[in-house]
């Protein structure tokens, strides 16, 4: 695995691929690849997650219940697999971003006031 | 059929093993990775510089897959889980949808399997109550029975014993002992029991109501009641404590009613009415004697002795007491500790209970035959149904649905039936097992079975339950899944299944058969045996057992009432004789067994059956003297030994038997009587030795009374009685109802096995009529076909009615087979019966015959009335 360069993305913080898949998954039943570009894409480039790390995440959310995954077919035709948030899921996906809101606010009145 | 694999794909529930897994993973990345180099070949790379920036993206592609897989295999295992509990939900509520709607089928089923379950958990809830259910003592593994070589101890070597022992922190002595208690009518018996003080310490007991007497108590004057007693004579008082009642003629202060189904120290089931505490200073008990075993002994263990360091440490004491008291017997040595729990606690009294035993053993076969039949008709039932719902189940199959899944559903659907009997019969059962107490209320004895539901039982059942569905709904359940799709669908079935059912019919009418054999063989035995002459008379007799209770001197007291009594009582108005003996011979209540030794020491030793008695016995009883004189009064202590021997002993001793002597006991023969029965109904006539009761006193004189009015010389007997010992409760009955002991087995025998017969036949009957009307549902082609040809009605009834024959006959060999085979089973039951008894055969034979002609006649019936043109229409 290589470093990335700085500036060019930031490295993401632990416990945030959770969030950004769970966040991605929000739209709409997606696969893996699509989550990554959209990560990729809405972050004007600045947001991206190793893939592998990805996909580990993916299937650790299904373990615990917070996504569903079934095979279909993709926009190309070809076998794909969809994951899809459970209510479970979408309970998860708003303490997280209410956690992250309060995180953030605090860490603006910290840097702005300095 | 029952392959292992059958059974594994049948529980294995995921249909994805890790290698799915893991290739679905590959699947799942190899699509990422085309999907990325595609669109970076779109922004205008070549294919190896696409490849490799999707590849560095992407990372450690093998250790992503590793912990996706540990993730995945999780999410395979929760799969499962749920839908194992969705599936069960799922089914169990498609059974109980097809419960409602077939409610003829369901009712039949349910009523089937409530009767098997039901009959099988009431067996065993009595073995439950007899051999499983811990004692009623605290602490139960620590408590041990002390066992000195016979079960009955001296006091003297009791207190020996209690006073060196170490491995034991306490030990207490008991003796049963029947005691009268004193009320406004008159005196009742009661079963008691007199123990140590220590007594309810040891056995880690307490008083549901009051304080029973502890270590060191010292008044004799208190006794402690059962729960029965308290509410039998002292209708639930409760402020029964402190109050004073006679026993015996003596007051004594009730401290205590001990809990329900308290029963001292007794095998399961015996009860004792109440508690007192031994009397170490009454003289004339024969306390002081080192050889005359009296008592039981129990003791509670100290912490972490074991029944066997404890017997080690009683060895060693028995032989020290043995050195010490040269006349203490050898047995003695083989002092030991036992348990008081489960088998052990029958030592002793197994073999008076083993025809107990052996009989639950035979009821529990009986039992199991009706639910093997029980079995078969349902899994005909079944089969059936699984025919009848062929297109529902080849539909489903189409549909995509799974063979194995299929099977699971049909028996989730055994399972809700099963279930649904088993509670059933749960109820059933409780009601069953309940008469066993009604009945048992009839004994001479206080005898109750603690049969409340326990774990063992509900667990029993449900297994049971569980077990029955498996049986009875695997086969058909996987006959229904393994159809052919094509003909099923297109509604046409194949007769292969037909051979199974008429399997499972024969097998029926075969334990059918076996059951109506063995209980036809019980009520030929119970006709024999009533008709079975004992070799004496009970009817006009009066038995009147007394007991003087425990008095000082007992043996010379009883002595001196005998002979007040008798005259007294010969000369009463309607009296014809009367005699006086130890033992009621054929009432189950006692026997006395010993050796003889005779004059010639080279002669082996005749075992023979003992009674003591007064003159007059012997008229009393209606036994002719063949030789010699009957006793006379002056035939008591002091006087020269006598004898009377009946003829088979005379037999055994050679002719000039009247005037030999024996050397042991001490007696010359002076009379010869006719044989009787002495124990039980079908034995054979063993050698009796009659003795004066003067000479040998025993502890409770039984006085049989030749009477023209039983009712008025039983007034009289009490109102003498009253006089000359008010104290003494008499139990007295006609003799006819103390001898109906004696045909017992066979009378309860006849009964179950009749019962279950019935049953059998009825279930065998239900399972006939099943297959016949669906054979004629099934053939009413091939039947209006030869209708049409020409066939007459009675050509068609004897069609179908000639099936049957067949089945019934298959049916009827192989179960009397079994029956003559199996008969050496029965051979303690049943008297002077040859299990081949060719009128029981026959019989059995005969009703067969006729309930299977009278299931199969209403479908053959039916089968004629078909007509032709509308099944040929059909088409």
């Amino acid at each position: 695995m290589k470093p990335r360069k700085a500036g060019d993305t930031v490295t993401l913080l632990q416990g945030t691929v959770d969030l950004l898949i769970l966040r991605a998954l929000q739209r709409g039943p997606a696969h893996g690849y699509s989550i990554s570009r959209w990560v990729r894409d809405s972050t004007g480039g600045v947001l991206a997650i190793e893939d592998a790390g990805l996909y580990q995440a993916l299937h650790r959310l299904e373990a615990r219940g917070w996504i569903d995954a079934e095979w279909g077919l993709s926009e190309n035709n070809r076998r794909a697999k969809y994951y899809r948030l459970t209510a479970g899921g979408r309970r998860q996906l708003r303490t997280e971003v209410n956690a992250w809101k309060q995180y953030a606010t605090a860490m603006f009145k910290l840097i702005e006031e300095t | 059929m029952m392959k292992r694999h059958l059974i594994r794909r049948l529980f294995r529930f995921t249909s994805r093993t890790n290698r799915d897994v893991r290739r679905d993973i590959d699947e799942e990345f190899q699509f990422h990775l085309d999907m990325r180099i595609e669109d970076l070949r779109r922004e205008g790379l070549d294919e190896a510089a696409a490849r490799a920036q999707a590849l560095r993206e992407f990372g450690d592609a093998a250790r992503g897959a590793d912990a996706c897989a540990v993730h995945g295999e999780t999410i395979e295992r929760q799969r499962w889980l749920t839908r194992i509990v969705s599936e069960l939900r799922q089914d169990s509520g498609y059974g109980l949808r097809l419960i409602r709607r077939s409610p003829g089928f369901s009712a039949a089923a349910i009523a089937t399997l409530a009767i098997a379950i039901g009959g099988n958990t009431a067996i065993f809830s009595i073995v439950n109550a007899l051999v499983f259910r811990p004692a009623p003592y605290g602490a139960p593994d620590g408590l041990a029975r002390i066992h000195t070589g016979e079960s009955q101890t001296s006091w003297l070597n009791y207190q020996d014993i209690a006073s060196r022992t170490r491995s034991f922190r306490g030990v207490a002595a008991h003796r049963g002992t029947m005691i009268s208690l004193a009320t406004d009518a008159e005196p009742v018996r009661l079963n008691g029991q007199t123990v140590t003080p220590n007594f309810f310490d040891v056995l880690g007991v307490h008083a549901a109501l009051g304080r029973t007497f502890l270590t060191g108590d010292t008044r004799t004057d208190v006794v402690v009641v059962s729960d029965r007693v308290w509410r039998t004579q002292f209708s639930s008082d409760p402020a029964i404590v402190g109050r004073t009642i006679v026993l015996d003629g003596r007051r004594y202060e009730i401290l205590a009613v001990m809990p329900r189904l308290f029963r001292g120290v007794a095998p399961p089931g015996l009860l004792r009415d109440c508690w007192f505490p031994i009397d170490p200073a009454a003289p004339g008990r024969g306390l002081e004697e080192r050889n005359a075993g009296q008592f039981e002994i129990i003791g509670r263990l100290a912490p972490g002795v074991t029944h066997e360091q404890a017997t080690a440490e009683l060895r060693v004491i028995a032989a020290q007491l043995r050195a010490e008291h040269p006349e203490i017997p050898e047995r003695f040595a083989a002092t030991r500790a036992m348990h008081v729990d489960g088998i052990d606690a029958f030592q002793g009294v197994a073999r008076t209970l083993l025809p107990v035993f052996a009989f639950v053993g035979l009821l529990w076969i009986l039992a199991g035959l009706v639910l093997a039949i029980g079995c078969a008709n349902l899994a005909g039932l079944l089969l059936g149904r699984g025919v009848a719902r062929c297109r529902e189940i080849a539909v489903r199959l189409a549909l995509g649905s799974g063979r194995g899944r299929l099977v699971r559903q049909l028996l989730t659907e055994s399972l809700v039936l099963a279930m649904a009997g088993g509670a059933a019969g749960l109820m059933l059962a409780n009601w069953l097992s309940g008469l066993l107490n009604v009945a048992a209320a009839r004994l001479p004895f206080p005898v109750e079975f603690d049969l409340a539901l326990d774990p063992r039982v509900l667990v029993y059942t449900i297994g049971l339950s569980m077990a029955t569905a498996v049986v009875f709904g695997l086969v058909p359940a996987r006959r229904a899944s393994r159809i052919d799709l094509v003909p099923a669908l297109k509604d046409e079935t194949g007769g292969r299944r037909q051979r199974l059912r008429s399997a499972l019919v024969i097998g029926q009418i075969a334990m059918c058969s076996l059951l109506l054999a063995w209980a036809g063989l019980f009520a030929r035995s119970l006709q024999r045996a009533v008709a079975v002459d004992p070799g004496f008379d009970a009817a006009g007799v009066l038995v009147a057992e007394l007991d003087l209770g425990d008095v000082p001197d007992k043996a010379r007291m009883t002595e001196s009432l005998v002979a007040e009594l008798q005259p007294r009582l010969e000369r009463m108005p309607g009296v014809e004789s009367v005699g006086v003996s130890s033992i009621v011979p054929l009432a189950l209540t006692g026997r006395e067994a010993f050796r003889i030794t005779l004059d010639d020491p080279s002669a082996d030793r005749p075992w023979v059956m003992g009674n003591r008695l007064t003159p007059g016995w012997f008229r009393a009883l209606g036994i002719p003297m063949r030789a010699g004189r009957d006793f006379r009064w002056d035939d008591r202590e002091g006087a020269p030994g006598v004898a009377i021997v009946n003829e088979t002993l005379a037999r055994r001793l050679g002719p000039g038997a009247i005037g030999m002597r024996l050397k042991w006991p001490d007696v010359e023969i002076v009379g010869v009587v006719a044989d009787s029965k002495y124990y039980t109904i079908g034995e054979t006539i063993a050698p009796a030795l009659y003795r004066p009761f003067r000479q040998h006193p025993g502890d409770s004189p039984i006085f049989h009374i030749r009477t023209s009015d039983l009712a008025g010389t039983a007034r009289a007997l009490r109102a003498e009685l009253r006089r000359l010992a008010p104290a003494v409760a008499p139990d007295i009955k006609p003799m006819t109802a103390a001898v109906a002991v004696a045909t017992m087995p066979a009378r309860v025998g006849a009964i179950f096995s009749g019962g279950f017969g019935v049953l059998a036949a009825l279930l065998a009957a239900l399972g006939i009529y099943g297959l016949v009307s669906f054979n004629v549902a099934q053939r009413q082609r091939e039947i209006g076909v030869r209708k049409a040809i020409g066939a007459g009605t009675p050509r068609i009834i004897s069609l179908i009615v000639g099936d049957t024959a067949v089945l019934a006959g298959a049916g009827l060999a192989v179960g009397l087979i079994v029956a003559v085979a199996a008969g050496q089973l029965l051979r303690g039951f049943i008297v002077e019966v040859s299990p081949a008894d060719p009128l029981t055969l026959g019989g059995v034979v005969a009703l067969v015959a006729a309930s299977s002609l009278a299931a199969s006649l209403g479908p053959a019936l039916r089968a004629a009335r078909i007509d032709p043109l509308a099944t040929l229409r059909a088409e």
